[in-house]
């Protein structure tokens, strides 16, 4: 048999794992393509929104983009902070992998707070899923006389509100992950932070797509 | 070769064989090839002919019937790490635990994402048009994405297998989506536009004879 039968055999004769992987790491893996792809139909229907219709650009430098930057970098650096869990627990560390974890926590949880800050931000100046603020409808009217969407509430809320549960629930995921540190298996670390990765992939789309095209230039 | 492989082939073949058909007589009978419609489906006939060609071209490799100097490389890498990972022939949880990447490493990626937030939130304040803004905007996000998912989430420290099952599909299939925007660009000029006063009620005075 030439050497690359072999090899193929050795992968796929039967007996290993396929891809080399155990099932729980495929599973988390197969449902990480089919989540992004819910987040990717969500994204690009508001997309497909915002290309068919007037869409107000609201978003003031203070607090929103503010905000929501202090945001992607806690996300970012929740990411680090995993990573860095995941590679403590390669090398047997459990304790470290714990802190790290804990570390990872609680920044998913500022990102959390932050982002219900900049909701209420919101709210109170007057946007819905179906409304939007009096101000907006003025000061985004064309000078056609076309109205802003006010399709930009619900599509906003969907989306953040869509992720921050994400956020939410990984950080819960991650709480029994960090107690039960010491009894599982480095496998189970490791997908915990495969999941997390994913819920900061996400945001890595959401971030630009919503907030940053959305920019107001002149506030 | 055993009676499965062959009867999969033999599928393979057949399924290769009847979209490559299909394909051909779609264009053959077209009244016009170059439409949306018609180009659509010739890639997606062609796009699955190439799935199931798979199979028997990597059967027909590995019986050395198909000259591919790269594989040969990769191929002896496998078998050299084959022997050292001769736990994962049990189904048992494997213990040899392998993690690539130093932490300066994940530091150095982070780093990069930071710079690449800076770099979109700076760009978001520069006047410029909308496909040019979303096409930055994308390119940078993807980038970024890959950087999480090859590094962080350690995709490129795995079997070449699973990242081309995982990644090409996705990407197709979030790529499909983009199908719909020809609609959204169509219907935002159906938007109704106030050129002139809306049209008022005629008042009901005689005109002076």
């Amino acid at each position: 048999m030439s050497t690359e039968a072999q090899a193929m055999s050795a992968d796929w004769g039967g007996g290993v794992f396929p891809y080399r992987v155990g099932h729980r790491k495929l599973g988390m893996w197969l449902f990480i393509v089919s989540d992004s792809l819910t987040f990717s139909a969500l994204l690009i229907g508001y997309s497909y929104l915002r290309a068919s219709n007037n869409w107000p650009t609201p978003f003031p430098f203070n607090p929103s983009i503010i905000f929501s930057s202090v945001m992607t970098a806690c996300l970012l650096s929740s990411s680090l902070t995993m990573v860095f869990g995941v590679s403590a627990s390669a090398k047997g560390n459990r304790s470290a992998a714990r802190k790290w974890i804990v570390a990872t926590i609680l920044l998913g949880l500022a990102f959390v707070v932050l982002h219900l800050f900049e909701w209420k931000h919101l709210i109170d100046e007057g946007l819905r899923p179906f409304f939007l603020p009096a101000e907006w409808v003025e000061r985004f009217t064309t000078a056609d006389g076309v109205p802003p969407s006010p399709l930009f509430g619900g599509t906003f809320f969907a989306i953040t509100g869509m992720h921050m549960f994400h956020v939410f629930t990984g950080t819960i995921y991650l709480s029994v992950v960090a107690a039960r540190a010491k009894k599982l298996k480095h496998e189970d670390i490791e997908i915990s932070g495969l999941y997390w990765h994913f819920v900061d992939l996400v945001w890595m789309f959401v971030f630009p797509l919503i907030y940053i095209m959305s920019v107001d230039p002149t506030h | 070769m055993k009676k499965e492989a062959k009867v999969l082939n033999i599928i393979c073949v057949a399924a290769v064989i009847v979209l490559l058909g299909f394909a051909a007589f779609n264009a053959v009978t077209t009244g016009s090839f170059l439409s949306t419609d018609n180009l659509f489906l010739t890639t997606m006939c062609l796009m699955l002919a190439l799935m199931f060609a798979v199979n028997p071209l990597v059967t027909l490799h590995a019986a050395g019937k198909l000259p591919w100097p790269l594989k040969k490389e990769v191929a002896v890498a496998d078998i050299a790490e084959g022997g050292s990972t001769a736990d994962m022939t049990t189904m048992d949880e494997p213990e040899e635990v392998h993690f690539a990447g130093t932490n300066k490493l994940f530091m150095f990626i982070w780093l990069w994402l930071i710079v690449f937030t800076a770099v979109e939130i700076f760009l978001g304040y520069k006047p410029m048009r909308v496909h040019f803004m979303l096409t930055i905007l994308l390119g940078l996000s993807v980038i970024k994405a890959a950087l999480i998912i090859a590094y962080f989430m350690h995709l490129k420290f795995e079997r070449l297998s699973l990242i081309l099952t995982l990644v090409p599909m996705t990407v197709i299939c979030i790529i499909l989506l983009f199908v719909f925007f020809p609609d959204s660009f169509r219907s935002s000029e159906l938007r109704y536009k106030y050129k002139e006063p809306p049209p008022v009620q005629k008042t009901e005075t005689p005109e002076e004879p």
